[in-house]
């Protein structure tokens, strides 16, 4: 009798404290459900009340017409824009095709941005930029107009943004959702503006250009061969075994990842393109042992390396040792006038144990590969040293060509020196004598 | 391979030969901008001992090295290149004095200190530990904090996949930071809601592993084995339409990568 009545009451105690905590658990599930919920609600609607500020604010730019008012305005317009995204960025679209908007967002910013912070009173807008922000404003009106209907209707049935999140990520067949048919719809109208309105400038599509590395030209290869100049570059044994797949249809341009496994266990892989067979990266991820090279012999290694391979028109810029490997940035030299081109780089690895070439990197050297003419300055080395900060002492100077802001070359007289305690970098352009680029080293 | 073996040798048998012939300092390496060791604690205090380097001695051949050696070379009459080579070297050996003891027992200590030439040591020497710990410097401005924040989610998104595959996760985060379409910081790509299943159900708080972040690594320093790419996903257990519909650009692993 008495054994029952003590196991009756644990068994009770039990089942109490199972249920307690149960709900205690539940009711705590809750409270960061609801808190998690409250913070996509926060989001979403911000969004909707910044497009309303920001078609008005296109619309009070548009308005104006001194120069004086109209770079608040249009800082306005870029700071709303990258608030906008931000909020996007917190909303769970992740898979969801939004992109275009953000992009589209992006391209407001940068139009403003640009128009805002150059001198109005001396360049007042043009007939077309001004047409571009007529346009920007009829579409904005409407983007607010899509939003608002997905915003009523968030509203009006009260959406979860929770659920919708669950929805997304099982990626059950989501039809027929008034929310995500709405994003959907935004993000289709918006593609179209974009293409109206953000016609591509020459800078924009020489860099897809580039990116797409369409001025590559030589020969295809096939398989073996690209087989051959991997063992060719990297001097791995002529036995030795590699894989190797073809890029598929999406890529930017075609080519060959091939992969191997040393005697040793260790990885290398290298990509080559199929159009000339030009190496895109190797990299031999081995674990390095005791250091015995030092940075300056495995600089003048890979200065061997990169001329045995032909590229003969690089010399070492930057190195730094790291952990038992020095990484070694190589860019292009222009003779005779001696012109550094920055964006023309080669990465090398170096280890620090035997001095092996462990890691190559020719994208930027590759995309950038163009021929420049390459004319003299009408800036004097001591006219642009004129121009400097009074308080920057300048150590050394050369000429360089960099890209500026919108995307072209420009050739520059480059100054390194100290201000104070650090050394910066600085880009004067060799015509204008406008200060490109200032680089804390 | 047997090529670099042969200069491997010879290195070591010329390294041997030097530190036979020339004085008991440095180890005969020429040191340029850029190297980290003991023979740059020693260049650092040699020229520190004569007034030219007045930064912290920490091994570090930063820019402000850089500047102090050449001012040596240029007072002292020597080529001026920046690089310690073997005339430089001497040079500096034969006026200055090195006190390997008293700098290397400082910096494993942690210690502020100097080493000016004429000062007594025990004057030169501030016990607190407030030494800080230069943060290595990476290209493109990512702090050791971004590196960190982006191998946990490397680490939790392909820790079973080969290198060269995790590589090209963390390309993939860089290459979003890039991207008009994305967030523009590290932890905005990485914590946007469902862009990542490793944040999404944790695993990014793993505790990640060194290859995760030599993987990073190799990243910000511009390898790319994804050649672009802005997405990936697991064929097998994708459950998204959608992400099907990008361009793909190639196979890693378990991933498909793709614009």
């Amino acid at each position: 009798m008495m054994k029952k009545t003590i196991l009756f009451s644990l068994l009770f105690i039990g089942i109490f404290s199972a249920v307690t905590w149960g709900a205690y658990q539940k009711q705590e599930k809750e409270v960061l459900k609801s808190h998690m919920e409250n913070e996509y609600q926060r989001a979403f609607h911000e969004i909707n009340y910044q497009m309303d500020l920001l078609h008005d604010q296109i619309g009070s730019a548009l308005a104006m017409n001194a120069g004086k008012n109209l770079t608040p305005a249009l800082t306005e317009v870029w700071r709303l824009t990258s608030l906008i995204h931000s909020d996007i960025g917190h909303l769970p679209l992740g898979l969801l095709p939004f992109n275009e908007m953000e992009g589209f967002l992006t391209n407001i910013g940068n139009f403003s941005y640009q128009t805002a912070v150059r001198d109005l009173n001396s360049s007042p807008m043009t007939d077309d930029e001004y047409e571009k922000l007529e346009t920007l404003y009829s579409q904005s009106e409407q983007l607010q107009n899509e939003l608002r209907g997905i915003q009523e209707k968030v509203l009006a049935d009260n959406l979860e943004w929770l659920e919708l999140e669950s929805l997304l990520a099982t990626g059950d067949h989501i039809k027929n959702n008034s929310v995500i048919d709405g994003f959907r719809k935004v993000d289709k109208s918006v593609k179209g503006y974009a293409i109206e309105t953000f016609v591509m400038t020459e800078q924009e599509t020489a860099e897809i250009r580039r990116k797409q590395l369409s001025h590559i030209d030589g020969k295809e290869l096939t398989e073996q061969e690209a087989v051959k100049k991997v063992k060719d570059f990297t001097g791995v044994n002529k036995d030795q075994k590699m894989q190797v797949s073809k890029s598929l249809d999406g890529a930017n341009y075609p080519f060959y990842s091939l992969s191997w496994e040393s005697e040793d266990g260790n990885q290398s892989n290298m990509d080559v393109t199929v159009k000339g067979g030009y190496p895109l990266y190797f990299l031999n991820n081995r674990k390095v042992g005791e250091e015995t090279v030092s940075l300056y012999d495995a600089g003048e290694k890979a200065a061997e390396f990169l001329e045995k391979q032909g590229f003969d028109d690089v010399v070492l810029e930057n190195s730094r040792q790291d952990n038992g490997i020095a990484m070694l940035t190589f860019i292009r030299l222009i003779e005779p006038q001696n012109v550094y081109v920055n964006s023309d780089s080669i990465h090398i690895k170096v280890a620090l144990d035997d001095g092996e070439v462990i890691g190559f990197l020719g994208m930027d050297y590759l995309q950038n590969g163009e021929d420049r003419d390459v004319g003299e300055p009408s800036l004097s080395e001591e006219e642009a040293i004129e121009l400097l900060h009074s308080k920057f002492s300048v150590e050394e100077s050369r000429l360089a060509i960099i890209r500026d802001e919108m995307g072209d070359e420009v050739l520059c007289r480059e100054f390194i020196g100290t201000l104070g305690e650090d050394t910066y970098r600085i880009f004067i352009n060799g015509e204008t004598g406008q200060e490109e680029k200032v680089e804390k080293l | 391979m047997k090529r670099w073996g042969i200069i491997f040798v010879c290195l070591v048998v010329l390294q041997g030969v030097y530190l036979t012939t020339y004085s008991d300092a440095f180890s005969g390496q020429t040191i340029q901008r850029g190297a980290f060791g003991d023979d740059v604690i020693e260049l650092q205090s040699r020229l520190q001992y004569i007034g030219y380097y007045e930064g912290q001695i920490d091994g570090d051949f930063g820019w402000g090295t850089y500047w102090a050696l050449r001012n040596f070379q240029q007072d002292y009459g020597l080529d001026i290149d920046g690089l310690a080579g073997e005339t430089t070297r001497t040079k500096l050996v034969n006026n200055t004095d090195y006190d390997d003891n008293y700098v290397r027992s400082n910096i494993e200590k942690g210690n502020r200190f100097t080493y000016y030439g004429g000062v007594p040591l025990d004057q030169q020497v501030t016990k607190e530990k407030s030494a800080p710990k230069k943060a290595p410097k990476y290209p493109s401005g990512y702090s050791e904090n971004d590196i960190q924040l982006m191998a946990n989610a490397v680490y939790g998104e392909a820790r079973g996949e080969p290198y060269i595959g995790q590589v090209a996760v963390a390309a993939v985060i860089l290459n979003r930071i890039e991207d008009e379409a994305f967030p523009n910081t590290a932890s905005g790509v990485i914590f946007e809601p469902l862009a990542f299943t490793a944040v999404a159900d944790g695993q990014i708080w793993l505790e990640p592993n060194e290859q995760a972040k030599e993987a990073v690594i190799d990243a910000i320093n511009g390898w790319d084995p994804s050649e672009n790419a802005l997405y990936y996903f697991n064929p097998d257990t994708a459950t998204s339409n959608w992400i099907w519909s990008r361009p793909q650009i190639k196979k890693i692993g378990e991933h498909i990568f793709c614009l």
